[in-house]
């Protein structure tokens, strides 16, 4: 549904996206992380038709975006990071402007508006005048609009910004219903364990390149990626009542474990082998008179899959 | 370095649609599902206006305005109604007479109707010409001001559209009013014995010039952001001066006159108002070609290209800033209406008493050197090179990825104009050639008059290439653009300024020459004297380049001769007095040329330079050459 090849942008010698390849199919929604100032907003720019790339192409729906910006621009939705609305007119209004400017008739138009002016909590504030709204409001105002003319495909940049907590699990359902209805969504936050609830796929971006991309669950997903170890095992996390330092020296010295890690009485190190060798090390700790509290391998969460992306930590 | 899974082949959709049928094929596969037929297709919606749902008024809004607008037209309906002449017995001629007295109103029902016209004419002129373009230029500016212009971009409208929207969409009330008016206005016009083609051509003559400035501000709105969208409808009210008032100054020569109807009020004036001037004034019907509706058919037929040009310009604007506003070949329209308005007044012929032939081609070379030379400095100002994106692509090239040496450094576009000023440069010295059999004396004349222009021009453009390349930020390739121009406007005026004023003195020492052996031989003069004709061939020889002339005037037979050699030859005078000048002139101007060449070479080596400290030490991390 997403495709682009070598999309580059530079502003004057600074590489803002650099040969950005990615294939996105329909219905996935992505996550497209990355520190400030890594190209998210200025990738979403160009996917989105307001920002000529300087090299590279990029297709929506087999759409070329800089051949056929009409045609594209029917088939996705697009919420800046930043935005600007038109203060002078009330909430229905503008989403009927819009829904007008996207060939809606007034009975689809009336009809869509209602809903999601109740579906994103706006349905109290449809006569006030869009100037008023405080920011939150304004940003659930925003995603109406993206959503407003049943896009195929929507971009969203930073969508929970000045979002209250409870707005930001309602922002949360909604996207999972957009995902439910088979839309694609692109997303773009720094609020990874949200992302993590809703996001099937991910792409990490890191000075304008793609430092990681694919399903985030799965086999072959990047979260079972990042988890495995160097040697094709795991990383296990230990804790003992009491005897840290002397278990460290035992761990070390047993086949197998590596990088052991401690933490007053808690432990953590890579182990080579499957779930029979974890086995083995819990009855030698046993065996050597520890009193073992906790043994689990560790979990991988979108945050540590960031952060070692980003510093190109991944072993295999 | 982490891998990117997108590297691998995918199994979908792998190969780039470079070629048609992978396009096909891909877009077969990939594309959504077609959207409901939701459209309800207004004409407004084709026209790309789906702002006029956004600029509704509120319906006591709506309805204040109408009742506002019908009392308004109402109302001087009414007062005209009580300025017509009436029976002495009439109702409405006591109330004339209790409020004005015997001697207003009009004279006739006729011309009672033509006043209503002209009012209602000149307020919806007013409103449709004036008012509503400033709004509209504002409505567009402030949108990209305050940042609700991406939304609007985001739309399934092209940027066409969108410019067109904001043009007519944000101000529909406006012309409304104005179409309210000239509809109770026309039936009065042809009642009031107006022609109906000349009704008809000064309500298009209205419509094309409230198009042109609207369209003309819809530019300038996309090429400012100052002041908070202020800048622009204030570049408007200038445009708008400019289009309306100099015009008229053409109105009362025969040879140009139709220039005047570029203006509306000119186009007024020649279609309905002129019979009230004098009978010189009467008699300068504006004409193209010979023909009066040829004159009206070129000044409509060039404002709806002008118009479609500007809307062109300001949708590529709004679309990219880094694209030049028009493309060679609408430059090269413009400037053939150009050529083609000049070639008409050249054949203004002595139909309609016009004084001579002669005077059509001057006409023809004025209309065609001013308006030809604006064409290629507006062209000469459009020109591609942006800082940016040039260092953009020297930082591909440096990286391996770009083409090895980019199209942007050949100076193609100081070539294309250039050569459109060789074309003026030509075709006005041909209408020169055709004026007088004096003009065609001198070939160097000519060919300074062809070439000169065009030398000055390829230095602007250099000039402007390397500031654009060198400087930053604007201020800088302004002042720097300003200073360069005024140099090199000196260097090519140098010349020619140098010639004239040795031509000068030549006849002031020629002409004291010949009287004083006139004088001294008592022969008959040939102008009345009115000093001494000894005293005044002193008082010249005092000063040093006439006695170097006089020397060679030692005879009346000499002075005659020497006359007759350079008698409408500049050039060859100025060469002879000043030969220095044959190697001085040409130096200078190969001298800016090398500067400038050199200038923009260095301004290109420098953004390499700054490239290289861009790509280099990102070698292999940003930029590795052995990346495909």
């Amino acid at each position: 549904m997403i495709r682009c090849e070598n999309l580059t942008r530079y502003f004057g010698s600074f590489v803002a996206v650099d040969r950005l390849t990615i294939e996105i199919g329909r219905g996935a929604v992505c996550a497209l992380v990355g520190p400030n100032g890594a190209g998210k907003s200025t990738t979403m720019k160009m996917l989105c038709t307001l920002m000529a790339p300087t090299r590279g192409r990029a297709w929506i729906g087999g759409r070329d975006v800089q051949q056929d910006k009409v045609g594209v621009r029917q088939l996705i939705g697009y919420l800046p990071e930043s935005f600007q609305l038109y203060e002078d007119l009330s909430v229905e209004r503008y989403l009927q402007f819009f829904a007008r400017a996207y060939n809606l008739d007034a009975s689809m138009a009336n009809e869509r508006v209602t809903d999601y002016l109740e579906r994103l909590g706006l349905n109290e504030k449809r006569d006030a005048r869009v100037g008023t709204l405080s920011r939150g409001m304004r940003q659930r105002l925003g995603v109406a609009k993206s959503f407003l003319h049943d896009p195929e495909v929507v971009f969203l940049d930073e969508p929970a910004s000045g979002l209250d907590p409870v707005a930001r699990a309602e922002l949360r359902d909604f996207l999972k219903f957009q995902q439910h209805l088979g839309k694609t969504v692109v997303v773009s936050s720094h609020v990874l364990k949200e992302l993590a609830d809703f996001c099937d796929h991910i792409a990490i971006v890191q000075n304008g390149r793609l430092a990681e991309f694919g399903p985030l669950s799965g086999a072959e997903g990047v979260l079972a990626r990042y988890s495995g170890t160097a040697q094709g095992g795991r990383r296990y996390s230990l804790r003992v009542v009491k005897d840290g330092p002397r278990l460290e020296i035992l761990l070390k010295e047993l086949p197998g474990v590596s990088n052991v890690e401690r933490r007053d009485v808690t432990l953590t190190f890579d182990l080579a082998g499957d779930e029979e060798a974890a086995a083995g090390v819990l009855t030698k700790v046993a065996g050597a008179g520890f009193l073992v509290a906790r043994f689990s391998p560790e979990e991988v969460d979108l945050e540590s899959v960031y952060r070692q992306a980003s510093k190109g930590e991944r072993s295999d | 370095m982490p891998a990117t899974p997108s590297s691998d082949p995918p199994a979908r959709e792998s190969a780039p649609p470079s070629a048609g049928t992978a396009a096909a094929r891909l877009e077969e596969a990939d594309a959504p599902a077609a959207p409901p037929d939701t459209a309800d297709h207004t004409w407004l919606q084709h026209l790309g206006m789906p702002f006029y749902f956004r600029h509704t008024p509120r319906p006591a809004m709506r309805r204040g305005i109408f009742w506002g607008a019908f009392i308004s037209i109402a109302v001087l309906l009414v007062l005209n109604l009580i300025f017509m002449p009436y029976g002495r017995d009439s109702m409405a001629y006591a109330i004339r007479f209790a409020l004005f007295g015997n001697e207003s109103g009009y004279r006739t029902f006729d011309a009672g109707a033509r006043g209503i016209f002209n009012q209602f004419y000149i307020i919806a002129l007013v409103l449709s010409g004036i008012i509503a373009p400033l709004f509209a230029t504002f409505s567009l500016s402030n949108e990209r001001v305050l940042g609700t212009m991406e939304f609007l971009k985001l739309a399934p409208l092209s940027t066409t559209g969108i410019v067109l929207g904001k043009m007519f969409g944000s101000v529909y009330v406006i012309h409304m009013i104005s179409g309210a008016l000239l509809l109770a206005g026309v039936p009065l016009a042809i009642l009031g014995g107006y022609p109906p083609e000349n009704v008809a051509i000064a309500l298009a003559g209205m419509v094309m010039a409230c198009l042109l400035l609207t369209a003309a501000g819809a530019f300038l709105a996309t090429q400012t952001m100052a002041f908070r969208g202020f800048a622009a409808v204030a570049g408007l009210l200038a445009l708008g001066f400019f289009v309306h008032v100099p015009p008229l100054a053409a109105s009362g020569e025969k040879e140009v006159g139709f220039i005047s109807l570029f203006s509306p009020w000119g186009m007024l004036d020649a279609l309905f108002w002129h019979e009230f001037g004098s009978a010189w004034r009467r008699a300068n019907v504006p004409m193209l070609a010979g023909s009066t509706y040829l004159a009206y058919a070129y000044v409509l037929a060039y404002q709806a290209l002008f118009f479609v040009l500007f809307v062109w310009a300001a949708s590529r604007k709004l679309d990219s800033s880094e694209k030049t506003a028009l493309r060679p070949s609408a430059w090269i329209a413009l400037w053939s209406f150009v050529a083609v308005g000049a070639l008409g007044a050249a054949y203004n012929a002595d139909v309609n008493n016009i004084r001579s032939l002669d005077h059509c081609w001057a006409a023809a070379m004025a209309i065609l050197l001013v308006a030809g030379y604006v064409v290629c400095g507006l062209a000469l100002i459009d020109h591609p090179f942006r800082r940016e994106r040039t260092l953009s692509d020297e930082c591909e090239r440096l990286a391996g990825r770009g083409e090895r040496a980019s199209r942007r450094r050949f100076p193609l576009h100081a070539g294309f104009v250039t050569l459109l000023v060789l074309l003026t440069g030509g075709l006005g010295t041909a209408f020169f050639y055709e004026t007088s059999t004096a003009n065609r004396a001198e070939g160097w004349l000519l060919c300074a008059m062809i070439f000169l222009p065009a030398l000055l021009f390829l230095l602007l453009a250099l000039a402007l290439e390397a500031s654009a390349i060198r400087f930053r930020n604007f201020v800088g390739q302004a002042t720097l653009s300003a200073v360069l121009s005024a140099l090199l406007l000196g260097l090519t005026l140098a010349p020619a300024i140098h010639a004239g004023t040795i031509n000068a003195r030549f006849n002031r020492c020629a002409w004291a020459a010949e009287n004083y052996y006139r004088w001294v031989a008592n022969d008959k003069p040939k102008q009345q004297y009115y000093w001494n004709p000894s005293e005044q061939l002193e008082l010249l020889n005092r000063h040093l380049e006439n006695a170097e002339m006089l020397a060679e005037m030692d005879s009346l037979e000499k002075v005659q001769n020497i006359q007759r050699i350079y008698q409408n030859r500049p050039v060859a005078l100025f060469l002879h007095f000043r030969p220095w000048a044959y190697l001085l002139y040409p130096l200078l101007f190969l001298a800016a040329f090398a500067g400038l060449y050199y200038w923009r070479h260095c301004a290109f080596a420098l953004l390499r330079k700054e490239a290289e400290r861009a790509v280099l030490p990102a070698a292999g991390v940003l930029y590795n050459k052995s990346d495909p």
